[in-house]
């Protein structure tokens, strides 16, 4: 059973944030639940006080505006990947969303606890059992300040790739009102210790109100996941690429984002610096999954994800640009 | 002992009040305290679907809800498909169609089809593979719970 703790359901952000504690492990926000509630049983989580951020209004839903899409942190990934104006302009994000867990799952789940969600290593699931540290084939092929597990948002590098940011409510003014910042997505995570130190920048105290994604004319994104099993599972490695391409086709602009390959999404400069100023066909989309896997530190468990990676960046490329040559004629 | 939290709710159409801690899931309080042994428990962390009931319209895993989130909302649980004696279509469909086993899934299974039936009347086979895949099922192997429900649907537009 889950150890007791204090439950509140505020109703403003002000009394959430003034819920929170700002030391690590005290207190949790409860968004969907879907990573928190299983956190609790496992007793990975234990905190003291539980704030349900469901009552708060307008954390949830999605505005269009000012050539940008807001998606309140609350929006469930089912009402995400319903959304016309998202199915419209943000075909990667509806494609990671619509892949993930289960329609139970996306049901509660959400964009803000998407991006907040720990990490699904079994070391660290396990309560830090060093028994269970030999598991590493699903570990990073870009290992940081010694960490091996990946990070597990598959929203995360579509959201890189687009551009988008956070905005977070951190703390109150003297005037009572609500203090925020932005963060850029690509900005928000940082490599978890497995213990205080969380797999996002964010203080205790601080909460997602919402994710800001620009829609760019011009843009073509899509992603791709090398997946084991196509329900319920983490992918093993992700591609996400957004192209900006000119008139005669020449590539502007390329962001690749990886996914489950590192600690954090990370993007693959190499890839992108190959792509600019050139256009896209079959060959240059072989070379730049070559060079997004460039660097990796594989072991004989996890070396699989190279080839993975390669394959998935040629394909979210492509795909970007309406060639899903894999899927045959 | 914690202190218990008094919840108002509403399950099965009918108003239902109940004490429950902070810490109790969904599935816990509807199984221990309501009596209401319908809903399974498999895995306990959104693996399996056994636990599945509907939760202001959606299909949700009630392991991972807190009894407490439930105030003021509506809840069906495998109970409340069948009408007095009568067997809803789905349950009635999944009977003649051998849909079941051991039958531990079952009340996960029928509980999902009757929320995308209620929202997708005439689904694809594609879209109850898809909107079924939160279900684990061990023992039938999936074709005959798919073309039950596809039975199901049939009925339901009668
Ligand atoms: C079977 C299964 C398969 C899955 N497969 C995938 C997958 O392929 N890809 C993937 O990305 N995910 C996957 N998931 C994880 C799922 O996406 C997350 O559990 C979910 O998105 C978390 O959202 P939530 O609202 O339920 O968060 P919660 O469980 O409520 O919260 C998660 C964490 O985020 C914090 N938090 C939540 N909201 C905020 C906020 N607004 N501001 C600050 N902190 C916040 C909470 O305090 C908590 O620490 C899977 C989950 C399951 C159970
Ligand atoms: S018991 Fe809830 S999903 Fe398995
Ligand atoms: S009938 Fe046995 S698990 Fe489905």
């Amino acid at each position: 059973m889950i150890s007791a703790f204090t439950y509140k359901s505020p109703t403003t952000l002000k009394d959430a944030i003034a819920s929170l504690a700002s030391e690590p492990g005290k207190s949790e926000v409860l968004a969907g639940g879907s990573d928190l509630l299983a956190l609790m049983k496992d007793r990975i989580a234990t905190p003291e006080v539980v704030v349900n951020i469901k009552s708060i209004p307008n954390l949830s839903g999605i505005n269009v505006a000012g050539g940008k899409i807001q998606i309140g942190a609350n929006t469930t990934l089912t009402d995400l990947i319903e959304h016309a104006a998202v199915k419209k302009n943000l075909p990667a994000l509806v494609s990671a969303a619509r892949d993930l867990g289960s329609t139970q799952i996306r049901n509660v789940a959400t964009v803000g606890g998407n991006l907040c969600q720990r990490n699904r290593d079994w070391y660290f699931r396990n309560g830090l059992n060093p028994e269970v540290k030999e598991e590493l084939q699903y570990s990073s092929i870009f290992p940081m300040e010694g960490q091996v597990y990946v990070h597990p948002s598959t929203l995360a590098p579509v959201l890189i790739a687009y551009g988008a940011s956070v905005t977070v409510a951190s703390g109150v003014d003297a005037a009572g009102k609500e203090k925020t910042r932005e963060i850029p997505v690509e900005k928000l995570f940082q490599v978890s210790d497995l213990k205080g130190k969380r797999e996002v920048v964010l203080a205790p105290n601080e909460i997602i109100v919402s994710v800001n994604v620009p829609v760019v004319d011009g843009v073509k994104a899509a992603e791709i996941e090398v997946r084991e099993r196509q329900s319920h599972d983490w992918p093993l490695v992700q591609a996400a690429a957004a192209l900006t391409v000119d008139a005669s086709g020449t590539i502007t602009k390329a962001n690749v984002v990886l996914g489950h390959v590192a600690p954090v999404p990370v993007r693959a400069s190499a890839a992108e610096k190959l792509l600019v100023g050139k256009k896209l066909d079959a060959n240059l989309a072989t070379q730049a999954g070559k060079a997004a896997s460039e660097g990796a530190k594989t072991t004989p468990k996890n070396e699989y994800k190279t080839a993975l990676v390669e394959v998935a960046v040629k394909r979210a490329l492509l795909g970007a640009v309406g060639n899903e040559y894999w899927k045959g004629a | 002992m914690a202190t218990k939290t008094p919840v108002s709710t509403t399950i099965n159409g009918e108003p239902v009040e109940f004490l429950c801690e902070p810490r109790q899931s969904l599935l816990e309080v509807l199984r221990d305290t309501l009596h209401l042994t319908g809903a399974k428990e498999g895995c306990n962390n959104g693996n399996c679907g056994a636990c599945t009931v509907i939760l202001n319209g959606v299909a949700v895993d009630s392991c991972l809800v807190l009894g407490v989130e439930v105030e003021g909302a509506e809840v069906t649980t495998v109970e409340g498909l069948a009408c007095r004696n009568e067997l809803h279509p789905i349950q009635q469909c999944f009977l003649e169609d051998a849909a079941l086993q051991c039958g531990i899934c079952t009340p996960g299974f029928l509980v999902a089809a009757k929320a995308l039936l209620d929202k997708i009347p005439n689904p694809t086979e594609e879209q109850i593979r898809f909107h079924l895949a939160g279900n684990i099922c061990r023992c039938t192997g999936y074709d005959k719970i798919v073309k039950a429900v596809q039975h199901a649907a049939q009925e339901m537009a009668k």
